[in-house]
């Protein structure tokens, strides 16, 4: 694991030296096979391993996460290469799309909490600079200014639990810290530090500036991974602390769900709406691993990162779909109204379908991916025979259904009869992009009817994540 | 396995249809799966009565578990002839639709989810498939993508009934706490050991449900706005089949249900409110469409009333009933509508001469839904009636004003329709396609008590209060109906000016009692919200800041209280 995040930025550095495009997408697809094969290798060794004084974690946690982080990233590469065929730097983009990869999953392995910030501020670099990807479009400027700001301020709250950390106990590795006092004043640091990252309602504002202004594709791994990985961040930290923070996390995760689907109601721009659904759908998680925290319930934790896959999958094909039709905006960056999905499913029925499918998907209905991972977070809350546990999934209940306000107009549109002036045009959309969406769409619609393909991952992360 | 490969079978059909290319290859296509399907349901008894089928599938989920019992085939039967005979009629309603493979795709999906829905013996399957019946009833509600109304309509009934849906969402999740399964058949036998708190959240919860999917009051509101959806559409989902999912699961439940303090009660309260409510709104409705749905939301309340007085024989026969003559009704309605282009019963009159054949299916029908002798409504009505009597409850005679109400509005709808000047000219002779339809579902309103009544093995809750049908014509109790049905129907048709004397009451009624205002109250409100909290997400940097640093300030002085 360790190898495969040293390759991963080595082969990212490579890429960025080239500059030429086509020989650039060589070597990152060979960046991206070498990374599938060592993700294999070391799939089933669960170790702690040294490189020059920075430990990496391979265990339950980090072997589900890469994987996901490498999946989408695939399909995030292929679609990236196809949709950029007539613009410059693509050679910057791919080696900063490897680099995101690469930092996201030394997040996740990363075994003390220094090297775990260290690299957490790599991957902020790293998702900066997709944001801006758009250099000229003053709203992508604003929006990763936005970011940056906000993020350097999570940042240097997390430093100060860490630096409070380090004087009590004199160690930063996750496996020797035992018995913290002052641990609510270090949680409150961590939960607002990591709370910016993850985008927890209110500290969330950068994220629809950033989320919707990213190309695309981008938009689809920060939605799909990086804020997950900050709310795991988080945990992991939390994990060396006595105090637990469960009640916090649901708290965070209901606001999370009402305002976040609250907001996305109103939105006439889909990529916004789309980020709007992610900071609930982050809710959803949240308040799973709150659940889980707060009563023990290990089934609620497995719930949370199969609801964490299945947003994953679905957010991804979303953000997939719609940067298709960008793609027909001849490579111009503009705004994308909810009027320009009419008549998507006249025009292009495989992706129309697939959008369908991820945005019914989002609000949880049937036989989708997301209907079976919201029904373990409910069995997860249910069996954990806690009244306020209770509570707070039926206001996620209501949440999930109020989400349907604007999900199913969305689908509405895309069947409707008159398309729309965007989709009135004779281009047709290349392999690359309707390849990665088809495949999304399969694993959303049947994945949910075999779960246990990926419940065994699902059962070791969250043991990982107890510490047991 | 069975039970599994025929749903496979209308999905798989549904798959293909949509990779037809021509009009009529898809329409021929779906025809023919209904077909089989309907042979195929038919003969579903025959290969595994009294033997339930289960089968590990996915840990995740419990056990994948199917029954058919004589209820569960029956329903199985309905939604499969049913749905063949609405795509027959779709031939010509739906034709020159340019979109007319998603239509039939969906409609064998939702006939398949129906299915499921009816022959499922565990929650998580009930739910599941109760789930994707609201979806496809939502697709096909707002298949007029185009048209506002039509996506708000399908918008509302999507959320109202999942609203409702919570309820069975929470007994299947505190039944596998419970019991560490979700088997229906368990749960019933478990029930009784079951701690009263929780007995009581599970009668409840499943009231709710029921209500929300059988559009019962307070939920009821949406299958107006259903009435969007085109109409055989309306006839299938909105009449035959998914609205009585509802009733289907009080039935299959009450076994265990009956004992919980108040529980029947209740149920029996807001049959009462749904029954007379409803006949009032359609008494004031000038639309026939959401004169029928109201008529349907009336009818249901009238098997819910059964259920609540433990005649569930009753209500079976009455659900069978009703899904052949308000899918009648919904279908004639469609030819007219089809013929006309109108759905304001001001825009008709005179059909009894333009259209002969539907005059004669209109008639059928609206001697079911009233209950005159010999249609298949007037056995099941009666047998109701019957329960409500021998229990001795005096809401009887509420019932029977609601019998009353019933037969006033189904006067007016004919003399609108028949009588009177032809405001429009028919377009075109109804087709035969159309024809075979309505004669199909004709002869099945006048004969479809025989079987049910002869055979007591079908019946899953045998006739126990009245031992056979034959005691309800020694019964003085039917000739009462009878006669109130008489002196109601005579009293309909002199008052021609009902509507014109009590305008203030028609108001009220037209609004469906304030219900329709109070949902979009709730919207605005809602939407409301929405407005100021984007106000709030100014995009400012330093106000996010400010954010920032509030949050960890609150935090750090609650920090004693949350960690």
């Amino acid at each position: 694991m360790m190898l495969l995040v040293i390759f991963l930025i080595l082969m990212a550095f490579l890429t960025y030296l080239v500059q030429e495009a086509k020989t650039s997408r060589i070597i990152s697809l060979m960046a991206i096979f070498g990374a599938w094969i060592l993700w294999t290798t070391a799939y089933q060794l669960s170790t702690l391993s040294n490189w020059q004084a920075v430990p990496f974690i391979n265990d339950g946690l980090s072997q589900l996460l890469s994987l996901l982080i490498l999946f989408l990233g695939t399909l995030a590469f292929v679609y990236t290469s196809a949709s950029m065929r007539s613009q410059e730097r693509t050679s910057q983009h791919i080696a900063l799309l490897l680099l995101l990869m690469a930092f996201s999953i030394a997040v996740c392995q990363a075994g003390d909490i220094f090297n775990l910030w260290l690299w957490f501020e790599a991957l902020a670099f790293a998702s900066t600079m997709l944001v801006t990807f758009h250099r000229e479009d003053e709203l992508a400027l604003e929006a990763s200014f936005k970011y940056l700001i906000q993020s350097a301020i999570g940042s240097s709250l997390i430093l100060v639990g860490i630096a409070l950390v380090f004087t009590e106990t004199g160690s930063l590795s996750f496996s020797e810290i035992d018995s913290l006092e002052n641990t609510a004043l270090i949680a409150s640091f961590f939960v607002i530090g990591f709370g910016v990252k993850a985008a927890f309602v209110p500290l969330h504002t950068w994220l629809p500036d950033a989320h919707s202004q990213a190309p695309s594709a981008v938009s689809a791994l920060l939605s799909a991974v990086v804020i997950e990985v900050a709310l795991l961040a988080m945990l992991r930290c939390l994990s060396i602390l006595e105090a637990n923070s469960g009640l916090l996390l649901m708290g965070f995760a209901t606001l999370n769900i009402l305002l976040g689907n609250l907001l996305a109601l109103e939105q006439d721009e889909i990529k916004r709406l789309l980020a709007y659904s992610s900071v609930a759908h982050l809710g959803y998680i949240c308040l799973a691993f709150g659940i889980g925290l707060y009563t023990g319930e290990i089934r609620a934790f497995e719930a949370a990162f199969f609801h964490l896959l299945s947003h994953g999958l679905m957010k991804a094909l979303a953000f997939f779909a719609v940067g298709s039709l960008l793609f027909l905006g001849e490579g111009k960056h503009f705004v994308l109204r909810l009027e320009s999905l009419n008549g998507l499913g006249k025009r292009f029925p495989m992706i129309g379908f697939a959008l369908s499918l991820a945005l019914l998907g989002l609000a949880g209905l049937p036989p989708m991916l997301g209907f079976f991972s919201k029904w373990q977070i409910f069995l997860g809350a249910v069996t954990s025979d806690n009244a306020i546990a209770f509570l707070f999934i039926g206001i996620a209940a209501l949440g999930s259904i109020l989400s349907l306000g604007y999900y199913a107009p969305l689908v509405a549109r895309i069947y409707q009869k008159n398309c729309s002036e965007l989709l009135k045009t004779e281009v047709t959309i290349p392999l690359g992009i309707r390849l990665p969406i088809f495949i999304l769409a399969c694993l959303v619609l049947f994945l949910g009817f075999y779960p246990s393909l990926l419940s065994p991952f699902f059962r070791t992360a969250a043991l990982a994540l107890l510490g047991r | 396995m069975s039970e599994l490969g025929l749903i496979a079978f209308l999905w798989l059909g549904a798959i293909l249809v949509l990779l037809l290319k021509t009009e009529a290859s898809k329409h021929h296509l779906a025809f023919g799966v209904g077909l089989v399907a309907s042979l195929l349901a038919a003969l579903l008894p025959l290969s595994s009565f009294n033997e339930d089928f289960k089968q590990s599938w996915q840990s995740f989920f419990g056990i994948l578990s199917f029954q058919v019992d004589p209820l569960a085939a029956s329903l199985a039967f309905l939604a499969t002839s049913i749905g063949t005979v609405c795509i027959l009629f779709s031939w010509d309603y739906m034709a020159g639709e340019p979109q007319i493979g998603r239509y039939y795709a969906l409609i064998l999906f939702f006939i398949g989810a129906m299915l499921g829905l009816v022959l499922s013996n565990s929650f998580f399957q009930l739910f599941f498939f109760w789930e994707l019946t609201a979806l496809c009833s939502y697709a096909l509600i707002a298949f007029e993508s185009d048209s506002p109304a039509a996506v708000e309509g399908g918008v509302r009934a999507l959320i109202i009934t999942q609203i409702g849906g919570l309820g069975l969402l929470f007994t299947a999740l505190l039944v596998y706490q419970q019991s560490g399964s979700y088997e229906i058949g368990q749960f019933l036998s478990d029930f009784p050991s079951y701690p009263e708190s929780l007995k009581v959240i599970l009668a409840f919860g499943i009231l709710a449900a029921v209500a929300a999917k059988s559009a019962q009051v307070p939920f009821h509101t949406w299958l107006s706005g259903a009435m969007e959806a085109p109409t055989p559409v309306s006839a299938l989902i909105h009449a035959a089949t998914m609205v009585n999912a509802g009733v289907y699961v009080l039935i299959r439940l009450y076994p265990a249900f009956q004992t919980v303090a108040y529980w029947k009660e209740t149920v029996i309260t807001l049959a009462l409110l749904s029954a007379l409510m409803a006949a009032l709104m359609a008494l004031a409705s000038w639309d026939i469409k959401a004169l029928l749905a109201y008529s349907t939301i009336s009818q249901l309340a009238y098997m819910v009333y059964a259920i609540g007085f433990g005649d569930l024989a009753a209500a079976q026969l009455h659900l069978v009933s009703h899904a052949l003559f308000k899918a009648l009704l919904f279908l004639s309605a469609g030819a007219i509508i089809h013929n006309l282009g109108t759905r304001d019963m001001r825009q008709m009159g005179g059909l009894w001469h333009k259209m002969p054949f539907v005059r004669n299916t209109v008639l059928i029908g609206t001697a079911g839904l009233v209950g005159i002798p010999i249609t298949n409504g007037f056995w099941s009505k009666e047998l109701i009636l019957d329960a409500a009597l021998k229990a001795g409850s005096w809401t009887y005679w509420l019932m029977l004003l609601g019998l009353a109400l019933t037969t006033a509005y189904s006067v007016r709808m004919l003399r609108l329709l028949l009588t009177g000047n032809a405001k429009s000219e028919p377009k075109h002779p109804t087709s035969l396609a159309m024809k075979f339809s309505l004669a199909f579902l004709a002869f099945g309103v006048l004969t479809s008590w025989l079987p049910l009544s002869s055979a007591q093995e079908i019946n899953a809750y045998p006739i126990t209060n009245s031992e056979s049908l034959l005691d309800v014509l020694f019964n003085p109790a039917t000739y009462l109906a009878l006669t109130v049905i008489a002196v109601a129907s005579f009293l309909a048709h002199k008052a021609e000016n009902f509507a014109k004397h009590f305008d203030r009451l028609t108001t009220i009624f037209a609004s469906e009692f304030g219900f329709g205002s109070l949902n979009q109250r709730l919207q605005r409100l809602i939407q409301g919200l929405s407005a100021v909290l984007s106000q709030g997400q100014t995009g400012i940097l330093s106000w996010n800041l400010v954010a920032v640093f509030l949050a960890l300030i609150i935090l750090l002085l609650l920090k004693g209280a949350l960690l």
